[in-house]
């Protein structure tokens, strides 16, 4: 990673870029980019930022849809224009903390991810939701520990086929959030959800 | 709900919200790598992972009246504007943390626009109408926030008008 002396840009590549896509600065201002030492203030306050962003821009889409849904096309536009805005502040918090990396990195940290919500975070959510008798949530809860344990597979084999890719199309159930690969599926197999209901990604 | 499963929907729309956000940076960089169905395969799951999200966001019974929702819009940005924000970028000055102040800088400027924009879309709803709104701009720099046509130059950046995004 590389750091615009000149406008503090954060260039994500191996070799500093040729010029700022900012600011244009010519090559020779990048400098190796530090990020700030895990657990300092600042390297807090960047994650606080990131997870205060990311969940800004989550709530914005959902502010969209129900506009939407209430006839008010012109307020669900601008809920989605600022929901982009959050997912640049979200990035540039992100890059800052040094937590994009290569390909295959990037990959190993999304596994972790999946791995760890699907068998210790849900898992224990979804004890806690019986015992406080919300069996929806359990629902819910457990819909998406299911999901995640697939997202899993999907990427350990994305790990392991990183060379020879294949081309597939992806459907996403908008109800639950499978993920199928290169099927489009009669019914959700963890929701049940119908067959319009899944979303073909590009 | 009680407490213990209320914090769990939280604890899960946070994890769920940061996930969705960081595959799609994976994806942009997978993109970059030349690694296009990896990027597909990304942004398939980060879309999940949003499903996620707004069905836990739902569960905790925080999507109101589309009125309610801008109010609720505009306390979150008041509260970045006056407190977080300031404070963050306070800290980031006293440990001389440069690329930090920056990443905070773009997205204070940002908030007091957006706290301005959805005031006005919720006076609109409140008299019964959809807001009267153009185009609206995104810049993919900093996130700057624009009614109407992009400036050349984004006057908090200073990215080029091609990195405006159109609404």
């Amino acid at each position: 990673m590389w750091r615009c002396t000149v406008c503090q840009h954060v260039d994500l590549g191996e070799t500093a870029p040729a010029q700022c896509p900012v600011c244009d600065s010519p090559q020779d201002k990048f400098a190796p980019y530090e990020p700030p030492v895990g657990g300092t203030k600042t390297w807090q306050n960047l994650k606080a930022g990131f997870i205060g962003e990311s969940q800004a821009h989550e709530r914005n889409l959902a502010f969209a849809r129900k506009a939407e849904e209430e006839g008010l096309p012109q307020i669900a536009k601008l809920f989605r224009a600022i929901a982009a805005a959050e997912g640049v502040h979200a990035y540039n918090h992100l890059r800052h903390l040094g937590l994009v990396r290569d390909t295959q990195e990037n990959l190993n940290a999304a596994f972790e991810r999946e791995n760890l919500a699907e068998a210790k975070m849900y898992p224990r959510f979804i004890a806690e939701a019986n015992q406080e008798n919300a069996p929806g949530v359990a629902l819910s809860f457990s819909q998406a520990r299911d999901v995640e344990k697939g997202h899993g597979k999907l990427y350990e084999k994305a790990m392991q086929h990183m060379l020879a890719e294949t081309e597939t199309t992806y459907y996403v159930c908008q109800v639950c959030g499978y993920v199928s690969d290169g099927l489009l599926p009669d019914e959700c197999p963890v929701c049940g959800a119908r067959q319009s209901a899944f979303k073909s990604i590009d | 709900m009680r407490k213990m499963t209320e914090d769990n929907l939280k604890g899960a729309f946070a994890g769920e919200s940061q996930a969705h956000m960081r595959y799609l940076v994976f994806a942009d960089k997978a993109e970059e790598e030349g690694r296009a169905n990896i990027a597909r395969l990304l942004r398939a799951i980060a879309y999940a992972e949003q499903v996620h999200a707004a069905n836990h966001f739902n569960a905790l019974g925080l999507l109101g009246s589309t009125a309610d929702n801008l109010q609720a819009a505009v306390d979150g940005e008041t509260y970045e504007v006056e407190e977080m924000y300031p404070a963050f970028n306070a800290v980031a000055e006293l440990q001389q943390e440069k690329g930090a102040l920056r990443s905070f800088h773009f997205a204070l400027e940002a908030e007091k626009i957006h706290a301005g924009m959805y005031q006005k879309a919720k006076q609109a709803v409140e008299s019964g109408n959809d807001a009267r709104l153009g185009d609206v701009v995104v810049c993919s720099v900093c996130g700057h926030t624009v009614e109407g046509e992009a400036p050349d130059r984004c006057p908090v950046c200073g990215a080029t008008k091609d990195k405006f995004r159109k609404f």
